[in-house]
């Protein structure tokens, strides 16, 4: 580009060289590799002069450069000693022998695995009620979810990035779903959301119908739609597919209810917990809904009833077999250090391994936690696996992501390391390698009280 | 204040004519005869916070000012001499933000036109405790939640005429930052900008209009081009007005708001025509933020660090507010450590409880006050709860804090000439300089020894108050 620039510039130099030197300070910009001012001066000479007065001091970019580690994309396999360059938070090139710039800061992953962050299909006491006000960013929830490997996590109808000590990117995604109950629990509930998809059905008919009479006949009436307000604006956008419906649903009838419901009216649906999905797996295949699992969640089988039911190691394994697109949550949700340590938050990869313990393919639970789950968001174009464009989030572990004794050894989001075991004193002094005398970082925060006098 | 000027200009300007005017203020401080009353303090230390110290010390102060302060100096022999020769003498200690003795109440939104000066009543209040602890000044604040109002700084002790320093110190802002506080922050601000845009707008409309009116004129007149001047003249000044809009193109336009309102004066004894639309009271400090107006400035409370990252969010796009920080300092879950370079670097001031942090969750101890003062930060204290047993160990937590790393003059400092900054007090009061007040504080050791407790508290030159045993 620079090159060909000069070129041009030589051609119409004569020409252009009063306004060159008459050029503002404006042009002296810092950006890499723009020694020639004068280049650069007679290049934005010939832009229009709207774009001079809109122009701001640019920001520098920024590069991170993440070297030798083993790369798990996710989507496109794995990679051995592979170095990834990313620029202002967006993978910009990877591969072998990749340069960085000398500004680029540098992180050392040899002997490291390198996964794309987790996606957390749903999440608690992370983020603020309101994420972009009033989410604490230097929580301990939000440091002990890194240092579990997640970097993006849905929070009520919200998916959002976990932008350690920045207030900036935390967003992803607004509106995840339409939040519907229809359960046999609720024979009122459901009986009257079937009705309201029926008027709405019948109605888009009736415009259909009435859009072909206009043609022939002017005075043609419109249907009345001073109805089509609250739930059935919802069933509206949900029948022309501009949003994914969310159920909750646990029971075999309630998840064929649910699938009868969606292939019915031909919607977009999450269903969440499908304990029993198992045992419908193909029905639910054929409804083209996902879902939200939790493979350690537990249900006693009624033995009385003369079918499969109850909870199943299998039931991930036999979903996916089944081809229905599966995240993993864990049992509870939120950073809670009560109760049965290991099945919240915290351990979002270890609750995908347990559904490879119940046969489910060790790629498939990456997925799960990765990029299938980000798909069940909608926010697959930006997180969810290691490629070219993709945010550069990484959760680099010391192991399989998947092994019970692996520790996330660096979190990163947006290009910016934002949980460094090392650093931080959670997880600090457990050190399965033995170097536990090893000193702290010379750049350790805080310094402690006499550490300074 | 403006008595307070008159007692200055007194001092310079010494006539019988004072006498004659006979009035009750100046007999209490001058001299029955009409000259200068002096009185001289002989300390054994004089601490001066802004300047070089001095053992042993001495003071002399004129009409309640300081006029001199230095180890050995010469004074009139008519001045009254007070000897202190085991004390030591620092400026009065400034408390900055309270609300002591006052009873709570729940407001919420923007409040600027609120000052706390209409909840103090002075006569039915007991300065006492504040006293006993050496501050001799504080600052009062509304209650509620949002911006809350403007804060008001009293001396704690003298003349009731002479003890409101400072009606609009601060504009004080609580957001709720755990819900709507950023957005409401955000939104306070966009409407004292629409309020500032609509100034602009009707005084463009009416210059326009002006300019035709003068063309019209011209036409009609032919040749009267001596007037033509003046009314061109007056065309251009309204251009260049203060109160344009604060998103200038160039710097020179934000220097012209930077000035204070005189065109608005002049513009208003010539051309009575315009009247700018009013603007809203409640939004005023805000307006005078944004237009940098002098001594228009807001402290703003946050809960925890992330907030003050919510802070720069709400405040994006008004560049150079006057905003300084107050941190709910815990000692324990105080996660102030995340932003203490932050901090540091855009050399904010920050008002704080002093106290030696823990880092949240562990038992490691760090000083988060002397980082901060490392990281470049400027420093003022608050007593860690407002109420007397706070106030009276405040001296003892800062020890603590020197003994923690703290240098001893930056402790000193945080409690006397910062807050006065921060109240915009400092010409006043804050330190022991020449025509400052003589506020003084006098210490039977020194003042951060444990064991070290107020003896006397001077205001205006007058002895307030004495401790017992000293008596």
């Amino acid at each position: 580009m620079m090159v060909a620039e000069m070129k041009i510039k030589n051609l119409c130099l004569l020409i252009t060289l009063m306004a060159i030197v008459a050029a503002p300070a404006w042009s002296l910009d810092v950006d890499k590799g723009q020694e020639d001012v004068n280049t650069k001066a007679s290049a934005e000479t010939e832009k229009s002069s709207d774009e001079k007065k809109d122009k701001k001091p640019k920001k520098e970019d920024k590069f991170f450069h993440l070297t030798d580690g083993t790369v798990h994309t996710v989507t496109g396999g794995v990679l051995r000693d592979i170095s990834i360059l990313c620029k202002n938070g967006k993978i910009v090139e990877m591969g072998q022998g990749v340069t960085a710039p000398d500004n680029a800061e540098t992180l050392d992953a040899s002997g490291y695995h390198i996964y794309p962050g987790l996606v957390s299909a749903d999440s608690g006491g992370i983020f603020g009620s309101s994420v972009e006000n009033s989410t604490n960013v230097f929580s301990l929830q939000m440091t002990l979810a890194l240092a579990g490997g997640i970097t993006t996590a849905a929070t009520g109808n919200t998916a959002a990035k976990l932008t350690f000590g920045s207030t900036e990117g935390l967003v992803v995604k607004r509106d995840l779903f339409k939040s519907l109950r229809y359960s046999s629990i609720e024979p009122n509930a459901k009986y009257e959301l079937r009705a309201k998809f029926e008027k709405v059905r019948q109605y888009l008919r009736e415009y259909e119908a009435y859009q072909e009479d206009k043609k022939r006949d002017d005075e043609a009436e419109e249907p009345d739609k001073e109805w089509l307000k609250g739930k059935y604006q919802t069933c509206l956008t949900l029948i022309k597919k501009n949003a994914v419906a969310k159920f909750t649903a646990n029971s075999a009838h309630e998840l064929l209810d649910v699938c009868d419901l969606v292939s019915t009216f031909d919607i977009d649906a999450v269903i969440v917990g499908a304990v029993e999905g198992w045992t419908v797996a193909s029905e639910l295949a054929r409804a083209n809904v996902s879902v939200v699992v939790t493979p350690r969640k537990r249900a006693r089988s009624d033995e009385r009833l003369n079918r499969a039911n109850g909870s199943s190691i299998e039931n991930a394994a036999i979903l996916h077999e089944h081809g229905v697109p599966l995240a993993i949550v864990p049992g509870n949700t939120s950073v809670t250090l009560w109760g049965l340590a290991g099945r919240d938050l915290l351990h979002l990869n270890m609750e995908a391994a347990f559904a490879v313990r119940g046969g489910l393919s060790e790629v498939a639970a990456l997925r799960a936690i990765t990029i299938d789950s980000a798909r069940l968001l909608g926010v697959e174009h930006r997180v969810g696996s290691i490629e070219i464009g993709k945010d550069a989030d990484f959760a680099i572990t010391d192991g399989d992501i998947l092994h019970y004794m692996t520790h996330t050894r660096w979190t990163v989001v947006d290009g910016e390391v934002v949980y460094d075991k090392f650093k931080d004193t959670l997880f600090d002094h457990i050190r399965p390698d033995g170097e536990l005398e090893s000193p702290p970082p010379d750049d350790y925060w805080p310094r402690r009280l006499g550490d300074d006098q | 204040m403006i008595r307070l000027h008159k007692i200055k200009f007194s001092a310079y300007v010494v006539t019988l004519a004072w006498l004659g005017c006979g009035l009750t203020m100046t007999s209490a401080l001058a001299g029955d005869d009409g000259e200068s009353k002096f009185v001289v303090i002989k300390a054994a230390h004089v601490i001066t916070i802004s300047g070089d110290n001095h053992s042993p010390g001495i003071i002399v102060i004129e009409d309640g000012r300081i006029s001199a302060v230095g180890s050995d100096l010469e004074y009139p022999p008519s001045a009254k001499v007070i000897h202190a020769p085991r004390e030591t003498v620092t400026p009065g200690l400034v408390l900055p933000r309270s609300r002591y003795g006052l009873p709570s109440y729940s407001r919420n939104g923007v409040h600027g036109d609120q000052k706390a000066a209409s909840e103090i009543y002075l006569d039915e209040r007991d300065f006492e405790a504040l006293l006993k602890a050496g501050f001799t000044s504080v600052g009062f604040v509304p209650d509620g939640s949002g911006i809350v109002g403007l804060a008001s700084a009293y001396r704690t002790a003298g003349d009731d005429d002479l003890r409101l320093l400072k009606e609009d110190a601060y504009l004080y802002a609580i957001p709720n930052w755990q819900a709507q506080g950023k957005a409401n922050l955000r939104g306070a601000f966009k409407k004292a900008q629409e309020e500032i845009d609509k100034v602009d707008k009707a005084r463009k409309e009416w210059d326009e209009k002006r300019k035709k009116e003068a063309e019209e004129a011209k036409k009609k007149a032919g040749e009267d081009s001596p007037k033509d001047e003046p009314v061109e003249d007056e065309g251009d000044e309204g251009k260049e007005r203060p109160g344009v809009s604060r998103r200038g193109l160039n710097g020179e336009e934000e220097k012209n708001e930077a000035k204070p309102a005189e065109p608005d004066e002049g513009a208003e004894k010539k051309e009575e025509a315009f009247v700018p639309p009013k603007i809203d009271p409640k939004y005023q400090p805000l307006v005078d933020m944004i237009q940098h107006k002098e001594g228009a400035r807001m402290l703003v409370r946050l809960g925890r660090a992330s907030d003050l990252l919510h802070m720069f969010d709400a405040l994006e796009g008004f560049d150079d507010l006057d905003v300084d920080v107050e941190f709910k300092s815990r000692r324990a879950t105080s996660d102030l450590l995340h932003v203490i370079d932050g901090i540091g670097e855009k050399e904010m001031r920050i008002l704080l409880s002093p106290v030696v942090n823990y880092v949240p969750y562990t038992n490691f101890r760090y000083n988060a006050v002397n980082q901060l003062a490392k990281a470049g930060a400027k420093i003022a204290f608050v007593p860690v709860r407002d109420n007397e047993l706070e106030f009276g160990r405040m001296t003892q937590r800062m020890a603590e804090l020197v003994r923690a790393g703290l240098p001893e003059d930056k402790s000193l400092r945080a409690v006397t000439l910062e807050p006065a900054m921060l109240m915009g007090i400092d010409k006043e009061v804050g330190s022991i300089e020449k025509d400052k007040a003589a506020d003084l504080v006098f210490w039977d050791s020194d003042p951060l020894d444990p064991h070290g407790k107020v003896t006397r508290v001077m205001i205006l030159g007058e002895m307030v108050w004495k401790a017992e045993e000293s008596q």
